[in-house]
């Protein structure tokens, strides 16, 4: 659950508590009020009602019924009993419809006092205890308040609509409220999104508020430069070494030329300037793969595009029969691949070219012909490159770790990290390489997710 | 007598690049770094540029820059220690033409130096633009548009779809397709001459009626010009 909806259920909740008080209060006020007020209309009534019957001697029952009856405050369903000293009903104001009541009730009342109470029925009841010279009467008077239960109904109905609308209206305004309170923070939030390793210099927007989420933005963009510097540094530190390094064998291998090239050079030497001139290479050579397996443990992002492997190939093999002529490749697409997306994979042009350069490079080297067979084929979501050429024995497990170098193969150029490089590179683009040896060939297996 | 620009700031593999030159009969001049080289550049003129990538005070992809600007034609050379991963053809997007990797060999840069001067002197040879039904090729963009939309090719691609163009209406053999289009000692299998006819077909047939690119069971494929 996000923020913006538990900041408006938070709100919607506090809100329906203060109301549902408020109202409640309003309302329980409202109705103890009525049933106050009601009793006392009751009371009153009972005691017009008693003192006709104990000071007009003559009246008859009859005629305080109908007395009773027409009186102006006439209640509904009003129901009026009065009781003599001994308990005995001497009046009652209808026939058949009584009030409910026992002897000990009318007792409590004349002895304790009087009582005000709702009935079975629903009725509100006044029991009253009436005493003046030698009367001594106890009225239980009941009636129905209709207009006042049906003020308090329309009260109720008041109260429950106004707390619906009031929820509906605070839900509603507290939900745009929060959204414009979180609207700089949303936009804040898409602004990081966009930024990725390829535009850290492209800062978040800051609004000059000079409010916290400002110095949020202010902060992080701070963050965003310090990253781009470490990598702006790390990549640099490459650049910098290859330079300071290699620079140096260039010049070496200037002068190994020119001394090549020179008239007056015995035979004899020459064969050492030039095998002088391939140690200076596979100087170079092992400069390159120590700085490129330095800047893939780092965790520097690398710049990936959508590239072909089989055009990538092609410049590769171009590359290395420039070293090696005699190296025979043969290419095979297999019918598998029936669209170009298949050949794509989303990586660095350089690292492939690498990665690809090396076991080429490699086959180029051990191999027991100077056959080398790719074969491109579509394996699912990957595409699969192998590499296969010829071999006397199978190759151990650990020709992946760095430094690994075949026993017999020291008398070779080579530093022993082609095959570490290319599982780093391969797994730097979610890529597996393996290895298998089958009827006399050794066989590369680089397969790679394709778009 | 050419005269070649070279910038590299390291003095003694300036000094062997310029002497090798020298001997191959070219005049050279040194810059050390570049800012000198944009000032040399602008106060005389040069036939070529031979440029060092890590320079000091502005790096060599700025001076390539900078000299592509004021000159379109010029080629440029660059010198670069470690194929960049970072800056995927850095070079090429800012005007050079090709690039060595320390250390090379003298005699590499000397071939290099003399293929893009003649280059240069040859007044660029303009091949034909090719139009069939709609298909239309600019071999000197690489540019290739079918009812003026654009269709992206890789540079195999291409190479293919031309070779079919420049022998249109005539059959040519899977065989003759892998003889032409790949180096002498690079193979291909009949396989990967299908996919790439395949590519091609989806990318200039596909979405048009008229199909130009047809198959001669057995024999091989042929480009036609008239509509079947």
């Amino acid at each position: 659950m996000n923020y913006k909806l538990r900041l408006t259920l938070l709100f919607v909740g506090l809100f329906l508590l203060v109301l549902t008080s408020i109202l409640s209060f309003i309302y329980l006020s409202y109705s103890n009020f009525r049933r106050d007020e009601f009793f006392e209309r009751l009371r009153q009534k009972s005691f017009t009602t008693v003192r006709l019957l104990a000071y007009v001697k003559e009246i008859d029952n009859e005629v305080l019924k109908v007395i009773d009856r027409n009186t102006i405050n006439e209640m509904y369903d009003e129901k009026v009993l009065i009781f003599n000293e001994k308990n005995e009903l001497v009046y009652s104001s209808i026939d058949d419809e009584t009030i409910p009541y026992s002897t000990r009730l009318i007792e409590e009342i004349r002895t304790k006092q009087d009582r005000f109470y709702v009935d079975d029925d629903g009725d509100e009841v006044v029991g009253v205890h009436y005493r003046d010279g030698e009367h001594d009467y106890v009225v239980l008077a009941s009636a129905y308040d209709r207009y006042g239960i049906s003020k308090l109904q329309n009260l109720r109905n008041l109260v429950l609509g106004a707390l619906l609308a009031g929820t509906i209206l605070i839900a509603a305004s507290s939900y745009f409220y929060i959204r414009q309170v979180f609207k700089p923070i949303d936009q804040l939030n898409r602004s990081i999104q966009r930024i990725n390793e390829n535009n850290l210099r492209e800062f978040v927007k800051v609004d000059k508020n000079k409010d916290e989420l400002d110095e949020l933005a202010n902060n992080y963009n701070q963050m965003l430069a310090r990253l781009y510097k470490a990598f702006e540094l790390q990549r640099s530190f490459v650049r910098n070494a290859s330079h300071e390094l290699k620079t140096p064998l260039a010049v070496i291998q200037g002068k190994l030329e020119k001394l090549f090239s020179s008239d007056n050079v015995p035979s004899q030497h020459r064969a050492i300037v030039e095998s002088l001139i391939e140690d200076v290479q596979g100087q170079a050579a092992l400069v390159d793969s120590l700085l490129l397996l330095q800047r893939l443990q780092t965790e520097v992002p690398i710049n990936k595009t959508n590239l072909r492997v089989d055009e990538v190939l092609d410049i590769s093999v171009s590359e290395v029969k420039s070293t090696f002529p005699k190296l025979n490749v043969e290419m095979d697409l297999d019918s598998s691949i029936t669209s170009d997306k298949q050949l794509t994979v989303r990586a660095n042009v350089m690292l492939m070219k690498a990665c690809f350069k090396n076991l080429l490079t490699n086959a180029a080297l051990y191999s027991e012909s100077n056959d080398l067979r790719i074969k491109i084929l579509s394996a699912g979501p990957n595409v699969s490159i192998l590499f296969s050429n010829q071999g006397r024995e199978e190759l151990p497990n650990d020709i992946f770790e760095p430094f690994y170098r075949q026993p017999t193969s020291h008398e070779k150029p080579g530093s022993g990290l082609g095959l570490s490089i290319v599982s780093q590179i391969i797994a730097s683009v979610a890529g597996r390489v393996t290895y298998s040896y089958n009827d006399g060939y050794h066989t590369f297996e680089v397969s790679i997710p394709h778009l | 007598m050419k005269r070649i620009l070279i910038v590299e700031d390291d003095d003694r593999l300036s000094g062997s690049i310029a002497e090798h030159l020298q001997k191959e009969g070219y005049r050279c001049e040194r810059a050390y770094d570049g800012q000198a080289a944009v000032k040399f550049f602008a106060n005389q003129s040069f036939d070529l540029v031979v440029l060092d990538i890590n320079l000091p005070r502005l790096n060599g992809l700025d001076v390539c820059g900078e000299i592509r600007g004021k000159n379109a034609r010029i080629p440029i050379l660059m010198i670069t220690a470690f194929g960049d991963i970072d800056s995927k053809m850095e070079a090429f997007d800012q005007g050079a033409d090709d690039y060595l990797v320390k250390p090379f060999h003298l005699k590499e840069l000397s071939a290099k130096v003399k293929i893009f001067l003649k280059r240069a002197e040859q007044a660029p040879l303009l091949p034909d633009v090719y139009d069939i039904a709609g298909l239309h090729i600019d071999p000197n963009k690489k540019l290739v548009t079918r009812e003026n939309r654009e269709i992206h090719l890789t540079p195999k691609e291409y190479s293919l779809l031309e070779y079919l163009v420049k022998n249109k209406n005539r059959v040519i053999s899977k065989d003759e397709l892998a003889r032409n289009l790949w180096d002498d000692d690079y193979g291909v299998t009949p396989n990967t001459i299908e996919v790439y006819i395949n590519f091609l077909r989806n990318k200039i047939d596909r979405d048009f009626s008229h199909k130009l690119l047809l198959t001669k069971p057995g024999f091989g494929y042929y480009i036609s010009t008239e509509k079947v």
